[in-house]
C-alpha cells in the first residue's frame, strides 16, 4: 500500500489544475491563438487513445492493430447521437461521448469473447480485420447514419480545449487508478505470467476481456472527442495505419508506462505538427526515428516507469514530513480495515479425505500420459508423489488445477468434484500450487506477488477501485496487512518491496510457496519445491514445509526427487511410472518395494521410452 | 461453367502472388515470431527496381528487340537487390532486438516499411509509372468473351514451381533444415552448431527474393507502379498467412490461392463487401481452427 | 516537464508565424495536400493560383497593395487541413484559397463559416462543400452536372439503350457521379445494367468489369480519376469488353497514362471543365503565359485554381476593402470571364458556368460538344 496516497492524490489533482491555469493563461496572453489550442485538443484525445491502447497493449501485454476501428465506433456512434437524435442540443456531447464509448465497449466485448480465449497473436489479428471489416460496414451498410464514403460533416463542434483536457485527465486518472488496484494487479500479473496468474486465482480470460471492453470504451471517448473536435468523418482516416500510429506512441513512450504514453502522445502530436514544414522529409525522419528509437531503447523512453510529483517533491528537504502531516489531516477518520476473506473449509475429515483422485486418466491423441491414477490425502497429510523422468507427475498435477481436463476418471475436494473447473475456480476452491521452474511475476514486487493471489478472497469492484472509494480502501489496508504478515510468517517481511527477479533462487522458490498460500488453501501441491537448491536450503526448506503444514492446517502433496527431503517429511508416498501409480505406502514400504527399485533403475531400452514421453 | 472458369483463372493468378508474397510472411515469422510488415514494401522495391533498370539506356535498347530477355535482366536485379535488402534489414534493424520484446521489432517493421514507401516517393514521385511489358501479351485461348494471357498461365506455373522448390530446399537441404531447427527452439540449434544469424539471414534473403518476383508479376498485371503498391497486397498476403497457419510453407500456399480465388469471386458478386469478406474469412477461420488450415498447434509447457 | 517544453515548442512556432506577417499586403491563406496520395491536384491548383497571383502583383496588386499568399500542406487529410486553417487564421489572412479535396474542405468549411472567412475552392465538386455557410464558394462544377451531362451523351450522341457504372462506393467523388448518372439514365429511359463497386487504387478489376461485360452495355460510366480510369481502360480488354467508355473530369491527362496504347481510348469520352481550344481571348492569354511560366499546357486542375484566385482577388477590389462581409457580398455578385469560362454563382454558391465533351484523336482529347448554361 502506497503511503499517504490520500495526501498524493490531492497533489496531483492540484497540479492538473494549475496545469490547465497555466495553459490557458499562454492561450490567453497570445490572444486566443485558436492555432495553438487546436493543437493541445488533439494532444488530448491523442492521450485518451493511447493511454487506451496501453492499457491493453502495455499492461496487459496483448497486441492490437485495429484500435482505429473503436475510434471509428466512439466518433460515428457520438456524432450521430448529436447530429441526428439531438441536433442542436449542446447539453447532450458528454450523454454522446459516453454513448460513443458504451457501443465502442461492446463491440470490444464482442470481438474480445473469441479473440481473447486464445493465446497468442489472435487478437492483434483478429482486432486487424475488425478495423477493416467496420470501415467496410460504415461504408455500406450502416451508410444511410454514417454518410459512407460521401462522408458525415456539418457535426457540431463542441470539443474545446477546456473540456478535452478534462476528460482526458480524467481518463488517465481513472486509468492510473485501475492500475493500483486488485484488479490493476491481476490484469499486470496476466502479462508477467499468465500461467500463474490463473493458479493465483485471477480469472485469466474473463480479466482480458473486460480490460478490452474498457480500453475501446476510453478509445470511443478519443473517437467522439476527435469526431467533434473536426466536425468531418471519413471511414478512411480510421484505417489499419491510424492505428499503427497509435500503436508506435504507445511503444515509444514505453509499454505499460502510462506516464509514457502521455508524453509520447504529447510529444509525437507536436512533433509531427511541428515537422509539417518538412514537407516530404516529415514522414522520412520519423520512420527513421522509430527505428533508431527501437534499436537504442527497445523499451521505449520511459519502459515501464511512471512519474511521481510526491516522489519528485520528495527532494524538498523536510517533504515527507509535510506530506505526513498533510495526509493526516485529509484523513480525519480512518476506516477500519477488512482482511482478505478466510475461507473456512467445512466437512467430515474422519470420513472422507481431502481430496481424492479417483480413476483419473488422460489422453493427448494416442499417448495416455495418466491412467487410473487412484491418490486419496488425508486431513493435514504431508504425502509425497515420485517417479522417474517423465512418469507424467506433473501432468497429475495440471490434471488437478485444471490446466488439463481429464479424459478420464474425476477429482474430489472433501468430496466435490473439480472435474472441469478452471484453474482460478479450482485455486478458489481450495488447491493451490507452485511450479516446477519458478513462475512468478518478475517485475512486480515480492508483496505485490502475495497481493495478486489474495485476488480471489477480495470483493470491490472495478469501479470502486477505480473511484478509490472506502470499499476500495477499507479493502486494500487489510490486504496490505495480511500480507506483510504471510511475510513476515516466510522471514521475507523486509524484502516486501524488493522486485520479485532480483531475489536469489531460493527466496523465489519460498515466495511462490508463501504467494501460494495466500489464498488460504486446503491443498496444496508442490512441484519440486528443492529443485536446484544446495543440502543446506534444502534442510531448510524442510523445516518450512513442516512448519507451514502445523501453522495453516493445510494438506500438501509434493512432487520431488530429492529421497532425502522426500523420505524425510512425507507421511506416504506414491509412486507413478508411465502414468500410472505402481505403488503406494510409508517411506519405508516404498524404500523397499521391488518394483519401485526396477522403475527407477530400469531397462535401458525402457529409460528412452520414457524420454520421449516427457511431457 | 464459363463464369466459373473466367473467375477461377483471376483468382488463380491474383492467388499466385499474394501466395509468393505469403510465404516471405510466413517463413519469417516461423522463425523469428515476427510480423514483418515491411515485407508487402518489398514488394515495391521489387517492382520500381525492375521498372528502373529497364529504363537504363542500353537496357530500354535491348527491350526493344528483346523484350524478355531485358525483362529477365530485370527481374535478376531485382532479385538481387531484394535479397540484399532483405539481409540488411535482417542485421541493421531485426537482429539488435532478438532479445527485445516481440512488439519492439514489429514497430522497427513499421518504420522501415514507412521509410521504404517514402524512399520510393522521393525518387520517383507519388504519380503512377507505367511498367514495362516483359512477358508478351499472347492470347492463348478464349473462355467465353475473356482472352487467357500466356501472363496469367505463367505466373502460375513459375509461382508453383517455386513453392514446390521451396518446400524441398526447406525438407532436404542442410540449411532448410537449420531454418526448420531454428524455428523449433534457437537455443537447441545453436548447441547443435547451425548459425542461428545466419539462418535467419537466409530466410529474409529467400522471402524477400520470393516477393521480387512476385513483385513482377504484380506490376505485370496491374500495369501501374506507386510507391504505395505494397501495402494493401501485403496486408492480404499476411491474411492468407495466417489463413494457411502462420509458420506453415503449404498453409501461405493455400491461403494465398483461397485469399485470390475468393476475393474474385466476391468481387463478382457483391464488389461492396470485399474486403469485408477477406478478414470476415479470416476471423471465421481462426475461431474454429485457432493455428490455421494447415498450422502447428503449440501448447504451453507448464 | 516535457509537455511544457513542447508546449512552449508551440508557442515559439506560432509567434514566429505572427512576426511574418507584415503590414501593406492582402493576406490570402492558400490549403492544398502538397504532399501524399493527391499532392498531384493540390500542386496543380497551387501552379494556377501562384500564376494569377503574379499577375496581379505585376500589374499593381489589389486595393493598391501587394497580394502575399501562404501556402500549407494538408496532404488530404481533415485533421492536418484544420491545423493549417487555424494557422492561417490566426497569422491574420484576410481569405482562403482551398482546400482541394473534399474532406478537408469540408473540414475546413465548418470553423470558416463560423469565423465568417471569405473561402473559394478550387476543386472541391461535392455539392455539399458549399452547404456549411455562404461564405463558401468554389471555382469548379458539381459531381451531379457532369454525370448528368455525360448520362445525356450516351442516350444522344452515342444512342445508347443499355449503360453500366463502375465506382468506388468509398468515395464521395465516385459516389456522386454514380448517384446523379444512374437517375439522370434512368430519367432518360435508359437501363442502367450494372453498377459494380471497386475501390480506388485497387490492382486487379476484372472481376467487375467482367461482370459489366456480361450485361453486354453500350457505354461504361466509369467513376475514378484519370490513373484508375487508365488501369480500368487496360483492363477492359483482358475481360473482352469492348462498349464506350465514359469519365468525369476526373479523367483529364489520361492520355498520359496510356502512351504506349493510345487506342485504347478510341471509344471514349469525358466531361471536362475546360479547354485550350477555341476558347475566349482570356483563355489563350492563360495559355500563352502559363506555357511560358512552368513550360506545359495547363490542365483543368491549373485552370480551377487560376480561376478561384481571380474570383477572390476580383471580390476583394470590388468590395475595396478586405473586411469579410463586404467580400462575400461581392463574390456572391461574381460575374467574370474566367478561363473556364464565364461565372456567375446561383444561390448555393456553385458556379453557372460551360461545359465540354471531350473524345480522343489519337489519344489527344478534342471537344465534341460544348455546353453552355
Amino acid at each position: 500500500m502506497k503511503k499517504n496516497r490520500r495526501f498524493t492524490s490531492s497533489l496531483n489533482l492540484i497540479a492538473v489544475a494549475i496545469l490547465f491555469v497555466l495553459v490557458k493563461l499562454v492561450l490567453s496572453l497570445l490572444g486566443g491563438n485558436r492555432s495553438l489550442e487546436n493543437l493541445l485538443t488533439q494532444v488530448c484525445y491523442n492521450i485518451v487513445m493511447v493511454t487506451s491502447l496501453n492499457l491493453v497493449t502495455g499492461v496487459l501485454g496483448e497486441l492490437t492493430l485495429g484500435h482505429a476501428g473503436f475510434m471509428s465506433v466512439g466518433a460515428y456512434t457520438s456524432a450521430i447521437l448529436t447530429s441526428l437524435v439531438m441536433p442542436g442540443q449542446a447539453w447532450a456531447f458528454p450523454l454522446a461521448l459516453l454513448g460513443g464509448g458504451v457501443v465502442a465497449a461492446l463491440f470490444g466485448y464482442i470481438i474480445g469473447v473469441p479473440a481473447l480465449r486464445l493465446k497468442g497473436d489472435y487478437l492483434a489479428i483478429i482486432t486487424l480485420g475488425f478495423g477493416e471489416i467496420i470501415r467496410v460496414l460504415i461504408n455500406t451498410v450502416f451508410a444511410p447514419w454514417t454518410g459512407g464514403g460521401k462522408k458525415m460533416f456539418g457535426i457540431s463542434l463542441y470539443t474545446t480545449f477546456d473540456n478535452a483536457y478534462w476528460i482526458m485527465a480524467i481518463t488517465v486518472a481513472l486509468l492510473f487508478m485501475l492500475a493500483w488496484s486488485r484488479q490493476g494487479r491481476a490484469i499486470l500479473a496476466i502479462r508477467e505470467n499468465e500461467v500463474a496468474a490463473d493458479a493465483s486465482g485471477v480469472p485469466v480470460t474473463q480479466y482480458k476481456i473486460r480490460t478490452f471492453a474498457i480500453s475501446a470504451f476510453f478509445a470511443g471517448i478519443a473517437g467522439g472527442l476527435y469526431a467533434h473536435s473536426i466536425g468531418v468523418l471519413d471511414p478512411t482516416k480510421f484505417d489499419f495505419n491510424t492505428s499503427i500510429d497509435y500503436l508506435v506512441m504507445v511503444v515509444f513512450g514505453g509499454m505499460g508506462s502510462y506516464t509514457g504514453s502521455v508524453v509520447a502522445a504529447t510529444g509525437l502530436t507536436v512533433v509531427q505538427f511541428l515537422m509539417a514544414s518538412l514537407v516530404e522529409f516529415r514522414q522520412l525522419a520519423y520512420a527513421l526515428l522509430l527505428i533508431v528509437m527501437m534499436i537504442f531503447k527497445p523499451s521505449g523512453m520511459l519502459g515501464v516507469k511512471e512519474f511521481s510529483l510526491n516522489r519528485l517533491l520528495a527532494h524538498i528537504p523536510g517533504w515527507d514530513a509535510f506530506a505526513d502531516r498533510m495526509e493526516a489531516l485529509l484523513v480525519r477518520r480512518k476506516a477500519g480495515s477488512i482482511a482478505p476473506d478466510v475461507p473456512k473449509y467445512r466437512y467430515d475429515a474422519k470420513s472422507i479425505p481431502v481430496l481424492s483422485l479417483e480413476h483419473l486418466g488422460i489422453r493427448f491423441g494416442g499417448l495416455h500420459a495418466a491412467e487410473d491414477v487412484n491418490i486419496h490425502l488425508n486431513d493435514k497429510e504431508i504425502v509425497g508423489l515420485i517417479g522417474p523422468n517423465g512418469a507424467g507427475k506433473t501432468t497429475v498435477f495440471n490434471l488437478l488445477t485444471g490446466v488439463y481436463t481429464p479424459t478420464e476418471g474425476d477429482v474430489k475436494l472433501m468430496g466435490h468434484s473439480l472435474k472441469g473447473k478452471h484453474t482460478y475456480k479450482i485455486t478458489y476452491e481450495g488447491v493451490s500450487r507452485t511450479f516446477q521452474n519458478i513462475r512468478l511475476f518478475k517485475s512486480m514486487t515480492v508483496i505485490e506477488n502475495i497481493k495478486v493471489a489474495f485476488q480471489s478472497r477480495m470483493y470491490y469492484s472495478m469501479l470502486d477501485g477505480m473511484l478509490r472509494n472506502t470499499y476500495y480502501d477499507r479493502e486494500e489496508r487489510g490486504c496490505d496487512k495480511r500480507a506483510r504478515a504471510l511475510l513476515r510468517i516466510f522471514e521475507m517481511e523486509d524484502l516486501a518491496e524488493v522486485s520479485a527477479n532480483s531475489l536469489p533462487y531460493g527466496q523465489q522458490r519460498k515466495l511462490e510457496i508463501c504467494r501460494a498460500m495466500a489464498s488460504n488453501p486446503k491443498v496444496l501441491l508442490l512441484d519440486e519445491p528443492a529443485a536446484g537448491m544446495n543440502p543446506i536450503e534444502t534442510q531448510e526448506l524442510m523445516e518450512t514445509i513442516r512448519n507451514i503444514r502445523d501453522l495453516f492446517g493445510v494438506t500438501i502433496l509434493l512432487i520431488e526427487h530429492d529421497m532425502k527431503l522426500v523420505m524425510g517429511i512425507c507421511e506416504r508416498i506414491y509412486v507413478l511410472n508411465y502414468g500410472r501409480v505402481i505403488a503406494e505406502g510409508t517411506p519405508e514400504q516404498i524404500k523397499n518395494n521391488p518394483e519401485v527399485v526396477a522403475a527407477y533403475l530400469g531397462a535401458p531400452d525402457e529409460t528412452m521410452k520414457e524420454g520421449a514421453q516427457h511431457a | 461453367m464459363q463464369l466459373f472458369l473466367q473467375n477461377l483463372i483471376g483468382g488463380l493468378q491474383m492467388g499466385s502472388i499474394y501466395a509468393l508474397i505469403a510465404l516471405g510472411y510466413t517463413m519469417v515469422y516461423g522463425i523469428v515470431r515476427l510480423i514483418n510488415f515491411a515485407h508487402g514494401d518489398v514488394m515495391m522495391v521489387g517492382a520500381y527496381a525492375i521498372y528502373w533498370f529497364m529504363s537504363l539506356g542500353a537496357v530500354s535498347a535491348l527491350a526493344e528487340t528483346h523484350p524478355l530477355l531485358a525483362g529477365l535482366g530485370g527481374v535478376l536485379f531485382s532479385v538481387i537487390l531484394c535479397v540484399a535488402l532483405g539481409v540488411l534489414m535482417d542485421r541493421v534493424a531485426y537482429k539488435p532486438l532478438r532479445k527485445a520484446p516481440r512488439i519492439s521489432a514489429l514497430i522497427t517493421a513499421i518504420g522501415i516499411s514507412l521509410a521504404l514507401q517514402i524512399t520510393a516517393q522521393l525518387l520517383f514521385g507519388s504519380g503512377q509509372l507505367a511498367f514495362p511489358t516483359i512477358i508478351p501479351k499472347i492470347t492463348l485461348f478464349k473462355v467465353g468473351r475473356k482472352p487467357v494471357y500466356l501472363l496469367e498461365v505463367l505466373t502460375l506455373v513459375i509461382s508453383m514451381i517455386l513453392m514446390v522448390g521451396l518446400q524441398f530446399f526447406v525438407k532436404n537441404t542442410r540449411t532448410g533444415k537449420a531454418m526448420r531447427a531454428v524455428s523449433e527452439d534457437q537455443g537447441a540449434a545453436q548447441l547443435m552448431g547451425v548459425n542461428v544469424n545466419n539462418t535467419i539471414s537466409i530466410t529474409f534473403a529467400i522471402g524477400c527474393g520470393l516477393a521480387a518476383v512476385g513483385a513482377m508479376f504484380y506490376a505485370q498485371k496491374v500495369v501501374y507502379i506507386k510507391p504505395l503498391l505494397g501495402s494493401l497486397p501485403g496486408l492480404k498476403a499476411f491474411v492468407a498467412a495466417v489463413l494457411g497457419g502462420i509458420g506453415s510453407i503449404p498453409g501461405a500456399v493455400l491461403g494465398g490461392f483461397m485469399i485470390g480465388i475468393a476475393e474474385t469471386f466476391m468481387k463478382y458478386y457483391a464488389s461492396e463487401y470485399v474486403d469485408a469478406m477477406v478478414f470476415g474469412i479470416l476471423i471465421l477461420v481462426l475461431l474454429f481452427k485457432p493455428s490455421g488450415l494447415l498450422g502447428k498447434k503449440s501448447k504451453e509447457k507448464v | 516537464m516535457k509537455k511544457i517544453i513542447s508546449t512552449l515548442l508551440v508557442l515559439a512556432l506560432a509567434l514566429g508565424l505572427c512576426s511574418v506577417a507584415m503590414a501593406d499586403t492582402v493576406k490570402i491563406g492558400g490549403i492544398a495536400p502538397l504532399t501524399g496520395a493527391v499532392s498531384v491536384y493540390g500542386l496543380l491548383v497551387k501552379d494556377g493560383v501562384d500564376l494569377y497571383v503574379d499577375e496581379v502583383n505585376a500589374n499593381g496588386g489589389v486595393l493598391g497593395q501587394q497580394v502575399e499568399i501562404t501556402w500549407l500542406d494538408d496532404i488530404g487529410d481533415a485533421v492536418e487541413a484544420t491545423n493549417a486553417y487555424n494557422q492561417l487564421a490566426s497569422s491574420g489572412i484576410c481569405a482562403l484559397i482551398g482546400p482541394v479535396t473534399t474532406t478537408p474542405t469540408l473540414a475546413v468549411g465548418t470553423r470558416a463559416a463560423e469565423d465568417r472567412m471569405p473561402m473559394i475552392t478550387a476543386s472541391a465538386t461535392a455539392y455539399d462543400v458549399t452547404s456549411a455557410g455562404d461564405n463558401i464558394f468554389r471555382a469548379c462544377f458539381l459531381d451531379p452536372y457532369q454525370a448528368e451531362l455525360m448520362a445525356q451523351f450516351a442516350k444522344e450522341n452515342l444512342e445508347a439503350t443499355k449503360v453500366a457504372v463502375l465506382y468506388d462506393n468509398t468515395n464521395d467523388y465516385s459516389i456522386g457521379l454514380q448517384e446523379s448518372f444512374v437517375a439522370k439514365a434512368q430519367e432518360l429511359g435508359m437501363e442502367v445494367v450494372a453498377s459494380e463497386s471497386a475501390v480506388e487504387g485497387d490492382a486487379d478489376y476484372t472481376p467487375q468489369l467482367s461482370k459489366i461485360a456480361d450485361a453486354e452495355p453500350d457505354a461504361v460510366f466509369i467513376c475514378y480519376y484519370y490513373e484508375t480510369a487508365a488501369l480500368v481502360l487496360r483492363q477492359s480488354v483482358d475481360v473482352g469488353l469492348e462498349s464506350w467508355m465514359l469519365g468525369a473530369d476526373g479523367w483529364t491527362n489520361i492520355q498520359m497514362q496510356l502512351e504506349d496504347d493510345l487506342s485504347l481510348l478510341d471509344k471514349s469520352a469525358y466531361c471536362d471543365g475546360f479547354s485550350t481550344e477555341g476558347g475566349s481571348e482570356v483563355t489563350d492569354a492563360f495559355v500563352a503565359s502559363f506555357e511560358a511560366k512552368y513550360g506545359t499546357a495547363p490542365a483543368l486542375f491549373n485552370a480551377l485554381g487560376y480561376d478561384a484566385a481571380k474570383i477572390m482577388l476580383t471580390a476583394i477590389e470590388n468590395a475595396g476593402t478586405t473586411e469579410a462581409e463586404a467580400v462575400i457580398e461581392q463574390l456572391k455578385a461574381t460575374d467574370i470571364e474566367g478561363v473556364t469560362g464565364h461565372i456567375t454563382f446561383n444561390d448555393h454558391n456553385d458556379p453557372i458556368k460551360s461545359a465540354f465533351i471531350k473524345g480522343f484523336e489519337n489519344g489527344e482529347p478534342t471537344v465534341i460538344t460544348r455546353i453552355d448554361p
